[in-house]
């Protein structure tokens, strides 16, 4: 089982995610609805995979994932973004911020753990 | 035509008419059209002859007083002092001009001696020339405007007066035309009303000198963005606008012009504001010329383009975020997520599931649509094999014909065959293609996808065996929202977009998109590539503005 931390802020897609990663029988999930608040967790969770939604509203994914790798343990821990945003240029911008792959919205619920083991061993 | 004889004959039929117009004049003194044309006869006369006046006076033509005499000698001098005079046989051919007409037209005597007077109107003059002749032949004269066109090619406007003149028996024998010249006075006006459109345009427009490069006119506008009213249009004000354009892009453009282009546009930033920047070279009338500059504020336009992309984007987000939980939960409790589910609440929830992936497909198709419209499509073209992306898009699809119980068979497909291509985006297209065959094919039938070389070109083809399409919905089916059928879709989901988007797709990579169709007898839908050689390098390539 993988430590995997979800942050989104949008408490429903935590919920479908949520079920689909466990679903996936290989991670254990920590959610938190805020950069914020992932800040505040992670040094106790210690995550093995970076979950982070986008768009949020006061800290961004991007900035969330900066200040992550400010904690000790983080630096290099993998990480996948989650997006609506799917502009290719976007994409490419998420991606070159250390972040394993762009994993666009809507997902599929059943394949979202293969996915994310995907990008992780690819 | 012996000219001298010509000339000859014509004075005589001069002096006849001079004759009887000089003896009408006498009687009545008092009519002074009659007078003027009994002047033009004289003039006429006198310079057809080639005669001095003193020599056309002494013989006593007419048994007028001395005082008469002289002042009809005064008037013709001042006549020909004012105005330029012309005289016509009745083929409209120049027997005789004064010297003031050549001087203002700048053609020697020999140049215009016998020719038609048609050779000196402009050709979209000539039917009203025609008119002005018919009026004439039946006796009446003519007042108004008419262009000459001069030795040089340029135009002379002219008031004119055209009196015929006729022979005893009242046949039309030719013409007399006086003429002043309007030239000056036609540009003027045309200038004014140049300038009166202009001035209230909405765009800043400039005009210079195109030699010395120095502003001679601006409009509100222009005035507007110097911050300047009408008292401050001044030449001194108008020196320093001069300097504004003083920049090496707007010489550059010149000197473009300068080579025969008659404009050129370009967009510049000026006050931290984006501009279209036209210059075109104008001359009215062909006379002066003068280089019309004119400057489109293009910042709202930039700025609502701006937005416009900004809220395509926010609409994507928006409506993405809530399908995201939507789908999830449906697609968990399909899988069983949540447990065994009844067969018809399974049922029930599969539609919704469909529309729900029907929903995120029409976000997709429109916002496809707003990125080529705003040519932000983006093309990652590599030269690679076409199996490859037949491959992953048959594999995409194979869940999607499973539905509609269709087997999709690849049959012919050379792995060699490359071509320059987006992956990403032409696995859209035989993926729109591959999902048309199958929805349209009927239950247990097959797709074909097989490979075909077409000279330089590979074409991919996906054939159904379908009802087909008919000959009339052909033509359409490539527009935007247009769908073949109705009848036969098994209410399968599509927004009318996908083979318009895969159309402009293809086109944006030199390819091409069609289709050969029976009714009955299923459709073969094919996109076509050029051919390519492997190792070319990799190109970004935005769309440009399409659709």
């Amino acid at each position: 089982m993988m430590r995997l931390l979800h942050v989104e802020d949008d408490e429903d897609i935590r919920e479908v995610a949520k079920m689909a990663l466990e679903l996936s029988g290989q991670f254990e999930v920590m959610q938190c609805p805020s950069g914020e608040d992932a800040l505040e967790k992670a040094p106790q969770f210690k995550p093995e995979i970076l979950l982070l939604d986008v768009m949020m509203p006061g800290m961004s994914g991007p900035t969330t994932l900066q200040k992550l790798r400010e904690i000790k343990g983080l630096e290099t821990t993998p990480a996948i973004f989650m997006t609506a945003r799917a502009q290719p240029a976007e994409v490419e911008e998420l991606k070159a911020m250390s972040a394993l792959t762009v994993v666009v919205k809507p997902f599929d619920p059943i394949t979202l753990g293969d996915q994310i083991m995907a990008a992780l061993n690819g | 035509m012996n000219s001298k004889k010509f000339n000859a004959a014509a004075a005589l039929v001069c002096l006849s008419f001079l004759v009887l117009a000089l003896f009408g004049a006498i009687v009545i003194a008092s009519s002074v059209p009659l007078l003027i044309l009994s002047t033009l006869a004289l003039i006429g006369a006198v310079f057809t002859l080639g005669l001095t006046w003193r020599s056309v006076f002494r013989p006593a033509l007419f048994a007028g007083n001395n005082d008469t005499r002289a002042r009809l000698v005064q008037e013709v001098t001042a006549l020909n002092r004012h105005a330029m005079v012309t005289l016509t046989d009745d083929k409209a051919r120049i027997v005789h001009v004064n010297d003031k007409f050549r001087d203002a037209t700048g053609y020697a005597l020999d140049d215009l001696s016998g020719i038609s007077m048609d050779r000196l109107y402009f050709e979209d003059d000539l039917s009203k020339m025609e008119d002005i002749r018919a009026g004439l032949d039946r006796g009446e004269p003519w007042s108004g405007e008419t262009r000459l066109q001069c030795k040089q090619g340029n135009v002379l406007w002219t008031q004119a007066t055209i009196v015929p003149r006729m022979d005893a028996k009242g046949n039309l024998v030719g013409s007399i035309s006086v003429r002043t010249d309007i030239t000056d006075n036609k540009m003027a006006a045309a200038q004014k009303e140049l300038y009166t459109a202009l001035h209230k345009l909405w765009d800043e427009v400039y005009m210079f000198d195109p030699a010395t490069l120095r502003c001679t006119y601006m409009n509100e506008a222009a005035l507007a963005r110097k911050g300047w009213s009408v008292e401050d249009y001044t030449p001194e004000n108008l020196a320093t606008v001069s300097e504004d354009f003083e920049t090496e892009t707007f010489r550059t453009h010149v000197d473009t012009l300068v080579t025969g282009k008659d404009h050129v546009s370009y967009t510049a930033v000026i006050d931290s504001r984006p501009y279209d920047i036209r210059l075109q070279r104008v001359s009215p009338y062909a006379a002066r010329e003068q280089l019309v500059v004119v400057l489109r504020d293009m910042s709202e336009r930039v700025q609502a383009e701006r937005a416009q992309a900004e809220l395509m984007s926010t609409i994507s987000h928006e409506l993405r975020t809530p399908m995201t939980s939507i789908k999830g939960a449906m697609g968990l409790l399909l899988s069983n997520a949540a447990g065994e589910l009844p067969e018809k609440a399974r049922g029930m929830l599969s539609i919704a599931y469909r529309n729900a992936d029907r929903l995120v497909m029409i976000i997709n198709d429109i916002l496809d649509i707003e990125k080529i419209a705003a040519g932000q499509m983006e093309f990652k073209l590599k030269v690679e094999p076409l199996a490859s992306v037949i491959e992953e898009a048959v594999a995409a699809n194979e869940q999607f014909a499973n539905r509609f119980d269709v087997k999709v068979m690849k049959e012919e497909i050379d792995p060699d065959a490359c071509a320059n291509y987006d992956f990403g985006r032409t696995l859209q297209v035989l993926t729109n293609l591959l999902s048309n065959a199958a929805k349209f094919s009927p239950p247990g039938g097959r797709v074909r996808v097989y490979m075909e070389r077409i000279g330089d070109r590979i074409r991919i083809n996906v054939q159904d065996y379908g009802q087909g399409i008919a000959k009339e919905a052909q033509a359409r089916i490539f527009e935007r929202f247009a769908q073949a059928s109705t009848t036969a879709n098994r209410g399968v989901e599509s927004t009318g977009l996908g083979l318009n988007i895969a159309k402009v797709i293809m086109e944006e990579q030199k390819g091409s998109i069609g289709l050969f169709s029976e009714l009955g007898k299923g459709a073969t839908f094919y996109a076509e590539f050029p051919a390519a050689v492997p190792a070319e390098v990799e190109q970004l390539k935005p769309v440009d503005r399409a659709v």
